[in-house]
C-alpha cells in the first residue's frame, strides 16, 4: 500500500479554513465561527509596479477566479488612465467575462456544491462526492459538463490568451479582435451552452424542487438570514457581472444606496476580530452590531442570490422566467434562504449563456476598433466587477508615471465573511444538540458555508485558492473532535 | 508519444514558482516538447493535459524530510487522495483525472511527478531562496537527462 504524501497543491500551502464549534456542558452549541489563515502582503508587493502590469499579476492571487481579478484590474487601470474602452472592446470583454461566469458556475453546481443537493446531504461520505453526482445524473451529463466547459473555455483562451492567466485586457481595450469565422463558431457553441444551462436547471428542478424534503431544507429556518444584499446592476436595475453601479438593498428589498468607483469608501467599512485575519465588511451607515442579522445590523451578503435580490429583473428571456419561478417558490423578494444561492447560481449561468449568444449575434463585435490608447496622466482608479462569488473591487493609486503607490483589494468572500460565520453558527445551533455529532449533521453545517462558494485563499490573498476544511469541536477547553476534509 | 511538461506553482510566491521556472528552462533547451504552466489545480488544469500520452508534472513540495533543493520523483499511486470534496472550490488533480478517464477522455497514461523541495512559499516575492536558486541548474539537467536524452 502506498503511503500518503501531502504534497498535493491543495494541501501544500497553509490554506485551511477552520470551522470552530464550541459546545456547552449539555452538548449544545454555544458558539461557532469560521476562521481563516492569511498570507499577507499582496498590496505591498504591488507597490512600485506599472499599473498596466496589474492585470497580469493579480490573476496569480487566486487559482480559482483569475479572470475576475484580471477584469477588475483592467477596469481599475482604465480608471487610473481615465480612458474608456472602445465599444467593440467592451463587447469582447463582456463576452469573455460571461464565459468565465458560465464555466465557473457549472463547475460549482455539478462538481463542488452539487454533492449536497444531487446526492443528498445525509448520504454516506463515500457517495457524497463528484462520483456520486455522476452516478445520479448519468455519465452523459458528466460528459456534457466537461464538453460545455471546454467549449466555453476555448472562447476565453482564443480572445484572452490563457484561461488560467488571462492577458487580453489592456487599459482602454483588449489585445485581440474577434474574426467573423470565430464569431460564427463561438455563436453555435454558446447556443449549445444555453441548452445545457437549461438542462442544468431542469436537473435542479427535478431533483430538488420535486422533493419535499429538499424544498423544506431550502426554505426552512436553518439556512436563513435577513440581511442586506449588494451587487452590480445595469441602468435598468438588472443583473450585470461586468459593469454598472453597485446597488444595496435592505432586508425588505428597499434600495438604500447605489454607488460606483471611489464611493465604495463611503459605503463600506471593515470590522476586525482578534480570532480571524479575515476582515468583516459592513455597511457604514447601518453600523456594525456584531454577528447578527436584521435591519439594524450592517451585515451584507454578495454572490448569486444577492445579485438577484438587488435586481428588478434579468436581462434575458429564459433567465427571467427562471428568476420569476425561483421567487414564486421562495415566496418573497429578497429571498433570505442561503441554500438558494445554488439555485440563483444556475439562473445566472443561464443568463451568462444567453448574454454570450446576444453579444455574438451582433456582427459589429468583429470590428478592429479594439483599443483607445490612453493619453491622460494616470492618478487613481477603481475597478468593480461581479466575480462568480460576488462583488470584487480593485483600487489603485499611482504616481504621474503610472507606478503603483497604493493598492487595495476587496474580494467577494470578504464581503460575505460575517454572513458566513452567522450561517455556520445558526446551522450548528439548530442541528447539533446533546453533543450528537454524526457526519451527516456536520455536513449540513458545512452546507451553510459551501452555498456561498467561498474562496478563503483569495480572501486572504493566497494561492492556490483551494481550501481544505477543518472542523474543530471544543468542549470544556478541549478539542473533542476534529474532522478534516482533505 | 505526445509529451507535455507542466510546471505548477505561483511565480509570485517565492519558491512556490520553482516548478514553473524549471518548465520554462526545459522549453528553452528541449526542442519539440510542449511546455505549459499553471497556478491552479484539479479541474482547472485537467483540460490542459487532455490529448497527451505522457505527462511530466513539476511542482514545489515541502516534505520537510529532505534538503531544500532536492528533487523527488513520484508516481500517481503515491497520492492516495480522498474521493470526498476536498475543498469548496475544486477537487484534487488525480481525482479530476479519474473523472475524465471514466468519461472516456484521452488523458496521459504515463505520468511522472517531480517535486522540488522548497523553503518559502508564503511570502509574495519573485525571488527564490538561495538554496533553491543554486539547485536549479542541476535539477533542470537531471529532468532533461531522465526524460529527453
Amino acid at each position: 500500500m502506498s503511503k500518503k504524501i501531502s504534497i498535493d497543491p491543495i494541501t501544500r500551502l497553509e490554506g485551511h479554513g477552520k470551522i470552530e464549534i464550541f459546545l456547552d456542558d449539555d452538548g449544545g452549541v454555544e458558539n461557532a465561527y469560521l476562521q481563516v489563515p492569511e498570507l499577507k502582503g499582496f498590496e505591498q508587493f504591488s507597490i512600485d509596479r506599472p499599473v498596466e502590469e496589474m492585470p497580469r499579476i493579480t490573476p496569480r492571487i487566486c487559482g480559482v477566479c483569475p479572470m475576475a481579478h484580471h477584469m477588475a484590474s483592467t477596469k481599475a487601470a482604465d480608471a487610473v488612465y481615465n480612458v474608456k474602452p472602445t465599444e467593440t472592446a467592451e463587447k469582447i470583454r463582456r463576452l469573455v467575462y460571461n464565459a468565465y461566469i458560465l464555466e465557473d458556475h457549472l463547475l460549482h453546481f455539478f462538481f463542488l456544491g452539487g454533492p449536497d443537493f444531487v446526492v443528498t446531504p445525509s448520504a454516506p461520505p463515500g457517495e457524497r462526492n463528484i462520483l456520486g453526482v455522476v452516478a445520479k445524473v448519468g455519465k452523459e451529463i458528466g460528459l456534457e459538463v466537461i464538453k460545455t466547459r471546454r467549449q466555453i473555455r476555448e472562447i476565453v483562451t482564443h480572445l484572452f490568451g490563457r484561461i488560467i492567466h488571462p492577458v487580453g485586457g489592456l487599459p482602454g481595450g483588449v489585445s485581440k479582435p474577434l474574426t467573423e469565422e470565430k464569431r460564427q463558431e463561438f455563436l453555435q457553441k454558446c447556443k449549445d451552452a444555453v441548452g445545457f444551462a437549461m438542462e442544468a436547471i431542469n436537473i435542479f428542478n427535478k431533483i430538488v424542487l420535486d422533493n419535499d424534503e429538499y424544498v423544506k431544507l431550502v426554505t426552512g429556518d436553518i439556512y436563513k438570514h435577513n440581511t442586506y444584499y449588494m451587487g452590480l446592476v445595469d441602468d435598468k436595475n438588472r443583473v450585470n457581472f461586468y459593469d454598472g453601479k453597485v446597488r444595496v438593498v435592505d432586508p425588505e428589498g428597499n434600495e438604500i444606496t447605489k454607488f460606483s468607483g471611489l464611493d465604495y469608501l463611503d459605503v463600506v467599512s471593515e470590522h476586525v476580530e482578534p480570532w480571524s485575519y479575515m476582515k468583516f465588511p459592513y455597511l457604514k451607515d447601518i453600523g456594525w452590531k456584531g454577528f447578527t442579522d436584521g435591519k439594524e445590523s450592517g451585515v451584507m451578503r454578495v454572490a448569486p442570490l444577492a445579485r438577484l435580490n438587488v435586481s428588478d429583473s434579468m436581462p434575458t428571456d429564459k433567465a427571467q422566467q427562471e428568476f420569476e419561478r425561483m421567487y414564486d417558490v421562495l415566496g418573497k423578494k429578497p429571498a433570505h434562504n442561503t441554500l438558494a444561492f445554488h439555485w440563483a447560481r444556475l439562473i445566472e449561468a443561464l443568463y451568462a449563456a444567453e448574454k454570450m449568444v446576444e453579444l455574438l449575434e451582433d456582427e459589429t463585435i468583429t470590428s478592429d476598433d479594439i483599443r483607445n490608447i490612453p493619453t491622460d496622466t494616470p492618478e487613481e482608479g477603481v475597478g468593480i466587477v461581479e466575480a462568480a462569488r460576488g462583488t470584487l473591487i480593485h483600487h489603485y493609486q499611482t504616481d504621474k508615471k503610472g507606478i503603483i503607490t497604493a493598492a487595495n483589494l476587496l474580494v467577494a468572500t470578504v464581503f460575505n465573511s460575517a454572513a458566513m460565520s452567522l450561517s455556520i453558527e445558526k446551522a450548528a445551533k439548530k442541528l447539533i444538540t446533546k453533543g450528537k455529532l454524526d457526519d451527516g449533521l456536520l455536513n449540513m453545517v458545512e452546507m451553510a458555508f459551501r452555498a456561498y462558494d467561498p474562496c478563503l485563499a483569495c480572501a486572504t490573498h493566497s494561492l492556490p485558492g483551494n481550501t481544505p476544511l477543518i472542523i474543530n469541536i471544543h468542549q470544556n477547553k478541549d478539542i473533542i473532535k476534529t474532522i478534516r476534509r482533505d | 508519444m505526445k509529451t507535455l511538461v507542466l510546471g505548477l506553482g505561483n511565480p509570485i510566491l517565492s519558491d512556490d514558482g520553482v516548478g514553473i521556472m524549471v518548465a520554462r528552462e526545459i522549453k528553452k533547451r528541449v526542442k519539440g516538447v510542449d511546455v505549459q504552466e499553471a497556478s491552479a489545480a484539479g479541474f482547472r488544469i485537467v483540460d490542459q493535459i487532455v490529448g497527451y500520452d505522457r505527462l511530466i508534472l513539476i511542482d514545489a513540495v515541502q516534505t520537510r524530510e529532505s534538503e531544500v533543493g532536492s528533487l523527488h520523483l513520484y508516481k500517481p499511486e503515491d497520492f492516495q487522495e480522498t474521493k470526498h470534496s476536498t475543498s469548496t472550490h475544486d477537487i484534487g488533480f488525480f481525482q479530476a483525472l479519474d473523472i475524465y478517464k471514466r468519461e472516456g477522455e484521452r488523458v496521459p497514461e504515463e505520468i511522472k511527478i517531480y517535486g522540488i523541495e522548497v523553503e518559502q512559499t508564503d511570502v509574495f516575492s519573485e525571488k527564490f531562496t538561495p538554496k533553491v536558486k543554486n539547485a536549479l541548474p542541476a535539477i533542470v539537467n537531471q529532468i532533461i537527462k531522465e526524460n529527453f536524452s
